[in-house]
């Protein structure tokens, strides 16, 4: 009913406000650095290349949902509500692709489709089709970026669907029958208002997704903001447009933001949680045979094909080396190295960001008032941001403020950290939340101190939440690639640095074997989350 | 205010601007008593209880523990450091912790192996100390909560609503239990409750709240036999109230000339309780009987007054009182009469 004694301490309330005025540092940069610059820097972008960019951004954006929406519900409702075979078994293998970064995605189907890749070797090997002569679809346009960002954004949408079909109260639909609503109407007027802010919630981190996304559209070389910010910044030097790119790109993304947080305040008001019984499925009938023909299509594409193709490659490498294998030297002590610097710098970014997440979200949690909101949401303000922009404004804020930092692991860390801390804050937020203050006022009624309170009950009831937390921060991490490439320090390559040094140079193959690494560890890591307390569900909504 | 344990003088609490919680409580609890706050939800019972924890701080007022003022005035102790136990209305035991950890808890580590074993004695939850919370009953989570509330052997025991998460019948072995453990360990103790049977049972002292008041604090049978206001009367159990009038330490009214417990005069409403009044089956008397619930080790009669009004009775079960039967009303002991509005 109440809350322990109102005003928080003020080391946890210094601690929280100095994290968010940190947090929020990078965004202010960016704003300021666009509003300083010369106005003709303005008047050249607009003219310029920003109506085509916005018309490029928009085609992805609508593309990408309506695909992420038709494969996310359909999946949902085909595991969740019909007699799918195998259907708990497709609902776990459908979640995976979240663990699939965009590129890897995208270095797969360049693989596969490219002259002289596999697809065209066994067309001609065993169709009969003369070289030269075979149809590829060509995947450097917007139906390839579509089809390819979709492949992994679905889950977005398939998994807050999914819960949402699970937990409607199956009493909600039966009431509505008893009412004399027929079948189809009863999912109409009462399933389907319940699960809608659920779908349009993940629709919206899926447009989000495809905002923020830098390495898939730039493998695909489809110029989106986030292409344009980094060629304004590397190839033309050009700081003032970069921002003013930036800022528009924030811009767009606001709304989608607020839409979200907007919609997930309405999920938690319309679902119930009261006694849930396993529901009527839905009977195929001859249509089985096709869903089933569906799913497996998908699940094939989003995540059979890249672990096939990639796993088939490295292998490859390993057991036949060729001389490009030698160069690059990808095969033995590389990959390892590679595989190390990522797990080194994910590790610690994710609990930094995991542990500084601890003291806005404790002050929001236990002592509510304006104040804790303020230092919440300016906690969160970097999920505005891009990587790339993240990337560059920390770039040009080391170069002005502490130039000798540049070009060291702790600027990749911390701008990793700051990347990462608005997921650390709502994966950690429902972890603090699950402890009930009754137990910390238990412990202080029995005379222990309240920092000795925290550390004695608070952090261990809340550890398995704050646990799978930061293997989502992690996840995220072992993934992250514009900020990896602005700020690594030279020869210090991360997986999907290597990844992408292999696609610029067009030598797709070699970006197999840290590819393959990349997902076999994310997709591992994320197995045993399904499972979680703390609902996978939930959790992964921030996971961008 | 020398032999009060805990002493609670004009405390007000207020949240934002929405009224106070508690407004203006006072009461003194003697060291030894078990004291119960009782109330219809809401009334600002559970917020006073924990005004006294430490959990929260009062607007005004101050209070006393053991003749320390731990809040009022500028004086403030924290909770930690107060001395008091607690049992809260969930358990609150640490679900990390095993049992025996649990209990271990307030404790040092040096002196804590026996006290556990023997705490766990106290509680009936012998053999209990390995488990997990979550592996326990609601009644056992709160016998463990109970004993580790007792641990650090505390002058003052507080329990929120202990027994309202459990059926019926557990409760009323467990707050027995419970009773009989605080009075062993000779801790003042006070527990907040709604359910006025609980409240009456196992308290020697009960503080009646309604509306962040504190409007009568007495043993039980006083409370349940001379209620102070009308309201108090409904709430703390069945009360029959019918207009009479007065003439110092009589009343006339529909049940005849009653007497009364204070003398009055004038207009007033008299209360009777149901199981306070006898029937006895004549051709024609003053009521006839309406209805009649059948409960099995009593019954509860519905009857019209031929005087004007209705009455509730409680009788054992007997063969001639039935459903239209006349019947002459008789009033055992004294009434309370109050001031006609």
């Amino acid at each position: 009913m109440m809350n322990t004694l109102r005003r928080p301490p003020w080391p946890l309330a210094l601690i929280a406000l100095l994290v968010s005025l940190l947090a929020v540092t990078p965004l202010i940069y960016i704003i300021f650095r666009a509003v300083s610059a010369d106005p003709a820097t303005w008047a050249r972008l607009w003219s310029g290349q920003m109506p085509d960019l916005l018309w490029q951004t928009a085609v992805l954006l609508v593309g990408t949902i309506a695909f992420a929406l038709v494969v996310g519900v359909g999946m949902a409702w085909l595991v969740e509500r019909s007699d799918l075979p195998g259907r708990s078994l497709w609902r776990v293998l459908l979640a995976l692709p979240l663990a699939l970064p965009g590129y890897v995605a995208a270095i797969t189907y360049i693989i596969l489709l490219r002259r002289g890749g596999v697809v065209e070797r066994l067309l001609i090997d065993y169709a009969g089709v003369a070289r030269g002569e075979v149809p590829l679809p060509s995947l450097y346009n917007v139906g390839g970026a579509i089809l390819i960002i979709g492949l992994v954004t679905y889950p977005y949408i398939y998994l807050p669907t999914a819960a949402a079909l699970r937990s409607v109260d199956r009493s909600l639909e039966e009431a509505a029958r008893m009412l004399g609503r027929s079948g189809w109407n009863a999912f109409r007027q009462i399933t389907l208002p319940l699960v809608l802010p659920a779908v349009a919630g993940g629709a919206l981190l899926v447009g989000l997704y495809v905002l923020s996304d830098f390495g898939t559209v730039a493998m695909l070389r489809y110029r989106t903001f986030t292409t344009a910010i980094y060629n304004q910044f590397t190839g033309q030097i050009d700081r003032s447009g970069a921002a003013i790119l930036s800022v528009m790109l924030i811009l767009l993304a606001l709304p989608l933001l607020f839409g979200e947080s907007w919609f997930s305040r309405r999920k938690r008001r319309l679902t119930s949680d009261t006694v849930w019984r396993p529901r009527q499925l839905v009977k195929l009938g001859r249509w089985r045979w096709l869903a089933l023909t569906l799913t497996a299509l998908v699940v094939l594409l989003a995540l059979g094909l890249p672990l096939l193709v990639l796993g088939g490659l490295s292998i490859q490498g390993w057991l036949f080396p060729t001389e490009a294998d030698r160069i690059w030297g990808i095969n033995n002590e590389g990959i390892l190295a590679f595989g190390f610097n990522s797990l080194l710098v994910a590790t610690l970014a994710a609990t930094f960001a995991t542990t500084l997440a601890l003291g806005p979200l404790y002050l929001a949690v236990r002592f509510p008032s304006r104040l804790s909101r303020i230092v919440l949401t300016l906690s969160r303000s970097p999920f505005a941001l891009p990587g790339i922009i993240i990337g560059l404004a920390f770039v040009l804020l080391i170069n002005r403020w502490a130039p000798f930092v540049y070009g060291t692991i702790f600027a990749l860390i911390f701008a990793f950290v700051f990347r990462l801390l608005p997921q650390s804050l709502s994966t950690g937020e429902s972890a603090l939340r699950s402890v009930a203050p009754s137990l910390e006022e238990a412990a202080r009624t029995m005379g222990v101190a309240p920092a000795r309170v925290f550390w004695r009950v608070t952090l261990p009831v809340a550890a398995p939440g704050i646990l799978a937390s930061w293997v989502l921060v992690f996840i995220t991490a072992m993934k992250e690639l514009p900020t990896a490439i602005l700020l690594r320090p030279p020869g210090f390559d991360t997986l999907p640095v290597r990844i992408w040094a292999a696609a610029s140079e067009s030598v797709h193959t070699q970006a197999a074997p840290p590819a393959f690494l990349l997902i076999l560890l994310t997709t591992l890591l994320l197995l045993p989350l399904m499972h979680s307390q703390l609902g996978i569900d939930r959790a992964m909504q921030e996971n961008l | 205010m020398t032999e009060a344990l805990i002493s609670v003088q004009n405390v007000v609490k207020r949240y934002g601007d929405v009224g106070a919680a508690v407004a203006g409580v006072s009461f003194d609890v003697p060291r030894g008593t078990i004291v119960a706050l009782l109330g219809p939800s809401g009334c600002g019972k559970t917020t006073t209880l924990r005004l006294i924890a430490g959990l929260e701080t009062p607007n005004s007022g101050a209070i006393w523990l053991e003749g320390r003022k731990v809040a009022g005035d500028g004086a403030w102790v924290p909770p930690e450091a107060r001395r008091v136990g607690m049992v809260f209305q969930d358990g609150a035991l640490f679900p990390h912790l095993t049992v025996a950890q649990n209990i271990a808890f307030p404790l040092n580590k040096r002196n804590g192996r026996g006290r556990v074993e023997e705490l766990l004695d106290l509680v009936g939850m012998r053999g209990y100390g390995e488990r997990y919370p979550h592996q326990l009953s609601g009644g056992q989570q709160q016998r463990v909560a109970l004993a580790r509330a007792l641990a650090p052997e505390p002058s003052v025991v507080l329990l929120d609503e202990p027994f309202s998460r459990l059926d019926a019948a557990l409760r009323v072995s467990l707050r027995e239990d419970v009773r009989a453990i605080v009075k062993r360990t000779g801790a003042t103790t006070i527990f907040v409750t709604h359910d006025q049977e609980e409240a009456l049972s196992i308290a020697d002292v009960v503080v009646v709240m309604f509306d962040g008041r504190a409007v009568q604090v007495g043993a039980p049978q006083e409370i349940y036999t001379r209620p102070a206001t009308r309201a108090i009367a409904t709430f703390v159990g069945e009360a029959n109230l019918l207009p009479g009038v007065a003439t110092g330490a009589v009343a006339e009214s529909a049940l005849g000339r009653v007497i009364l417990a204070t003398p009055q005069h004038g207009p007033v409403d008299i209360m009777v309780r149901p199981e306070a009044i006898e029937l006895r089956a004549v051709r024609e008397g003053r009521a006839q009987i309406e209805r009649i619930r059948y409960f099995g080790h009593d019954q509860s009669l519905h009857l019209r007054l031929h005087g004007g009004g209705e009455l509730d009775v409680r009788s054992l079960p007997r063969p001639d009182l039935r459903v239209g039967q006349e019947v002459d009303v008789f009033v055992r002991g004294v009434v309370v009469a109050y001031p006609s509005v």
